[in-house]
């Protein structure tokens, strides 16, 4: 079973057919570079995978289940994460907050009013060891969120596993 | 029923069936037994705000005011935190709103106009709305520039509203979160 798929995926601004019947796969353990030019439809594409944008046609399978007409995070429920471009944090959280917040509510820990965020440390305890995977050798606590190497951090919250989910980002490649 | 547009008149309350402002002066009673009974409330509801703050749904709550298209993509659902934010606030409001009435003595339909509700946007910013204290340090503030600015001159709101205008542009993040700054460069230049 594939793990990603489009199936006939469209998207248009006006005239611009920004994502024009697009089909593509990606199977389990895969990684997919979508390579274009600034305008080529890349961002639109992870857009209409993430949620972001809605389709005007097509279908978008995950694992299986149709989650073309889902929610951000109903998405984000199923699996599927995403970076962003322009590195995308919650600047005025430090850094061990951005991560954990992720874990927070992966956990569903985030409608809790009546709790204390700092109490739960098993939480702070796993975002650590996420941002030392990615480099992160200092106390995270209280610096504050300003990388890329952040926001991949971010999007590797979904599972201690992720190797069965995807995450997505797009960038250009450098003029010339 | 209402009073119309002269508003309900507010007895002086019983507090709790104990304390009661029945038997003595009613200055004596809000100046006193019913101050004391404001500061406890006030008190608990600084508590329970601080809690909830810090608490996960507090951090979900600063991650959608900083970047709501993250926060979307950490899987919060936004509108459904945002109707439990304005629960939380109408509730503390609401508590607040029944502790000024008696002290008032009278509730008209003027209040419901939105220079009082500005009024307490004035004291958010003036205190600094991204710091927990900041709008309890600009409540006391805005009450003693209030006083002061109305024994002043009758245009007291035009004056109140030019210091917002120079608030808003020479301190942004308002009275404590400039004091916090400060104190970082000052922290900075002592350990350099």
């Amino acid at each position: 079973m594939n793990l990603l798929e489009t199936k006939e995926l469209s998207k248009s601004f006006g005239e611009t057919h920004a994502v024009d019947k697009v089909d593509f796969q990606i199977q389990e353990g895969e990684v997919l570079s979508l390579i274009g030019s600034n305008g080529a439809g890349k961002t639109s594409m992870v857009n209409l995978i993430s949620g972001l944008l809605h389709p005007d046609s097509g279908r978008i399978v995950f694992r299986g289940q149709d989650i073309t007409t889902l929610p951000v995070h109903g998405r984000i429920k199923a699996g599927i994460a995403r970076s962003f471009q322009i590195v995308n944090l919650f600047d005025e959280l430090t850094l061990h907050d951005n991560v954990a917040l992720s874990i927070f509510s992966r956990r569903g820990m985030t409608r809790r009013l009546f709790t204390l965020a700092d109490r739960h440390h098993e939480v702070w305890d796993e975002a650590l060891e996420i941002l030392r995977q990615f480099g992160w050798r200092r106390s995270a606590r209280s610096w504050p969120a300003s990388s890329r190497r952040v926001s991949a951090s971010c999007s590797t919250w979904r599972s201690p596993t992720h190797s069965s989910r995807s995450s997505f980002s797009s960038t250009s490649p450098p003029a010339g | 029923m209402t009073g119309g547009t002269d508003g309900l008149r507010v007895p002086t309350p019983k507090l709790l069936g104990v304390v009661t402002g029945e038997h003595e002066d009613k200055i004596e009673f809000l100046s006193h037994g019913y101050y004391h009974y404001v500061l406890v409330v006030f008190i608990l509801c600084v508590a329970l705000m601080w809690l909830i703050v810090h608490s996960p749904f507090g951090k979900a709550l600063q991650a959608i005011r900083d970047n709501e298209t993250r926060a979307r993509f950490v899987g919060i659902q936004i509108r459904r935190y945002r109707l439990v934010a304005f629960l939380v606030s109408g509730v503390f409001t609401g508590i607040a709103g029944a502790l000024w009435v008696p002290l008032n003595g009278l509730t008209t339909p003027d209040i419901l106009y939105w220079p009082f509700s500005g009024e307490i946007v004035f004291m958010a910013v003036l205190g600094g709305f991204r710091n927990f204290t900041g709008p309890i340090v600009g409540a006391v503030v805005f009450n003693y520039l209030k006083t002061y600015a109305v024994g002043f001159t009758v245009y007291w709101q035009a004056l109140l509203g030019l210091v917002l205008v120079v608030l808003v542009v020479v301190l942004p993040t308002g009275i404590v979160g400039t004091a916090k700054l400060l104190a970082a460069a000052a922290r900075r230049r002592s350990a350099q």
